[in-house]
């Protein structure tokens, strides 16, 4: 499984640790106002789990460190793009990175975000 | 009836050339309604059947399996029985479980082969000795049995593990006397043969593509054969909990990860425990077919496929051969892979729903089938009596949302950590 990492290009998947789902974002510490305890649960714990297209959190940890956002099909395993995971909650994000094959129609339906 | 395939019958059937034996269940047609419907025809969802029937009385039930019987996780897994638990929540379940293992093969009338040949967590520094001596202590504590062992307790207990690593020195081991591994598609086969002598019917090629409900109660499921009614519906689909779940509009604190599974050629015995490594997570045994049985940890991402990565592979020979080194002279035969229902906490849930007579069971991670016969106790004494037996009090859906999690190894909220 190759992965591509917007910084470094495509790079094993040895090289990555991942996360889990990115569903939610993180809700924000808001001080000394009380938690959002919902958010929070939402963000931690629930998940949809889809057997299909989705985001998951790697850390490109024997690279360049970054977390990313990749996406990736459940069932079979098809890696269509990465983000920034400092980028994907952003309304206005960049462009996925897209694999190898520049042809490859994924890169840019690679559906971002919920 | 219970002696089918005593001594008697398989004499009799010797004699007159095996033309005799029938099909262990039968293959019924679903019926409009039932008292209550178990989706779901792995080890639990065929044990809570069982155990619906045989303790509580309920006999107008289905189990409805989209696949075969035990072709899930349960005919997947290393197959390790053991209650070597920390937690109180986790500890009291597993230790009902494995007790129940112990009179199981009578109690169903069709050997399911456990073997208590006991497990050792071997470690390898002072701070896992304490840690295992605090675990070995607490289950003590809750009715299970623990011993410490020294250096010297593994050379001769598991003569075969690399004591004197250099890098991985061994300290000792935590051993559990009564824990074990049993054989895992006799565990289906017979909890599905108990229940269909009992009158419950077993749904196979049967997919739940809907679950119906009005005013926030359950009245019945949607299926690839047809509607079927029912005000009681339990959930035990392991890997595709949040599939199922999500057909009620619930969304689950579960991920869905892949699990490699390994076995080896057969050989001569040289293995006669279940023995894990504490500088890796790895465990070894060997099967009744001489062949040993290993896994080790998660590939990581997440997967709904069935089959795992090279890296992952790679990762499990090498601590296979840091931990027993004769194992490099072993020729694979195969390798496969599960999808296992990750909770955040690493602990499962058997609990009832916000939705009226819609039942949970789930959060397996990778140690379901030790649980198989208590999940199956416990879960159908839920679903027939609406209040939890004491053994799953802590098993709470509601509890990541309450902070009162059962995080077995202090891994935080995170699913595929644990
Ligand atoms: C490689 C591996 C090693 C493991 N090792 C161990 C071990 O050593 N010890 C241990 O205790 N545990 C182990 N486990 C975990 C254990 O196997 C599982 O936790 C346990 O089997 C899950 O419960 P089950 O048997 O009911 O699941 P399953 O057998 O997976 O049953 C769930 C069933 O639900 C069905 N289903 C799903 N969706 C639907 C639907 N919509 N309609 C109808 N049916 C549906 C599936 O087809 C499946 O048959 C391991 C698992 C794996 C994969
Ligand atoms: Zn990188």
């Amino acid at each position: 499984m190759l992965i591509p990492c917007p910084h470094c290009g495509l790079r094993p998947s040895e090289e990555f640790v991942p996360k889990g789902l990115a569903e939610a974002p993180r809700p924000a510490l808001g001080g000394r106002a009380k938690p959002d305890g919902p958010a929070w649960q939402n963000y931690l714990h629930l998940r949809d789990n889809v057997a299909d297209h989705n985001h998951e959190y790697f850390h490109h940890a024997l690279g360049c460190r970054s977390w990313i956002v990749v996406h990736r099909h459940t069932l079979t395993h098809e890696v269509t793009g990465a983000t920034m995971a400092a980028d994907f909650w952003k309304a206005d994000k960049p462009a996925t990175t897209g694999t190898q094959d520049a042809k490859s129609p994924a890169a840019e339906t690679a559906e971002d975000g919920q | 009836m219970a002696d089918q395939y005593g001594f008697w019958r398989l004499l009799a059937e010797g004699l007159r050339g095996h033309t005799g034996w029938k099909p262990a269940w039968r293959d019924p047609e679903p019926k409009a309604e039932y008292d209550v419907i178990i989706i779901g025809g792995g080890g639990h969802g065929l044990a809570t059947a069982y155990y619906l029937a045989k303790n509580h009385g309920i006999t107008n039930v289905a189990v409805l399996e989209k696949g075969y019987l035990g072709g899930g996780n349960v005919g997947r897994n290393t197959t390790i029985v053991r209650s070597n638990y920390l937690h109180t929540g986790n500890v009291l379940f597993y230790e009902k479980s494995l007790q129940l293992w112990e009179g199981l093969s009578n109690d169903l009338g069709y050997n399911v082969m456990f073997s208590p040949r006991s497990i050792i967590n071997v470690f390898h520094s002072d701070s896992a000795r304490d840690a295992d001596t605090r675990r070995g202590n607490q289950m003590i504590l809750h009715g299970a049995d623990a011993v410490l062992l020294d250096r010297e307790g593994i050379r001769r207990e598991a003569p075969l593990v690399d004591v004197d690593n250099p890098r991985f020195p061994v300290y000792g081991g935590l051993k559990q006397t009564r824990a074990g591994s049993a054989r895992h598609d006799a565990v289906a086969w017979g909890f599905a043969r108990g229940a269909d002598r009992r009158g419950v019917d077993l749904i196979q090629n049967c997919e739940v593509t809907g679950i119906d409900v009005r005013n926030g109660q359950v009245v019945g499921v949607q299926t690839n054969r047809g509607p079927i009614r029912a005000k009681k519906v339990g959930m035990a689909v392991a890997g595709n909990t949040s599939r199922v779940g999500k057909l009620a509009g619930l969304r689950l604190p579960i991920e869905s990860h892949v699990l490699q599974a390994f076995v080896s050629e057969g050989l001569k015995p040289m293995l006669h425990n279940v023995i894990t490594f504490g500088a890796g997570h790895f465990y070894i045994s060997q099967s009744d077919k001489g062949g040993l049985v290993f896994g080790a940890s998660l590939d990581g991402y997440n997967s709904y496929a069935q089959r795992g990565n090279l890296p992952r592979v790679e990762h499990v020979m090498e601590a296979a051969v840091s931990f027993v080194p004769a194992v490099s002279k072993v020729r694979m035969l195969r390798s496969w892979g599960g999808v296992m229902d990750m909770s955040p906490d690493g602990s499962p849930i058997i609990d009832k729903t916000p939705i009226e007579g819609l039942y949970l069971n789930a959060g397996w991670c990778y140690g379901g089938f030790k649980a198989t016969p208590g999940s199956g106790w416990c879960f159908s004494h839920l679903i027939a009596n609406d209040s939890p037996t004491h053994h799953i009090e802590q098993m709470r859906l509601d509890r990541f949302e309450t902070g009162y999690v059962i995080d077995e190894l202090g891994a935080g909220a995170q699913h595929n950590l644990h």
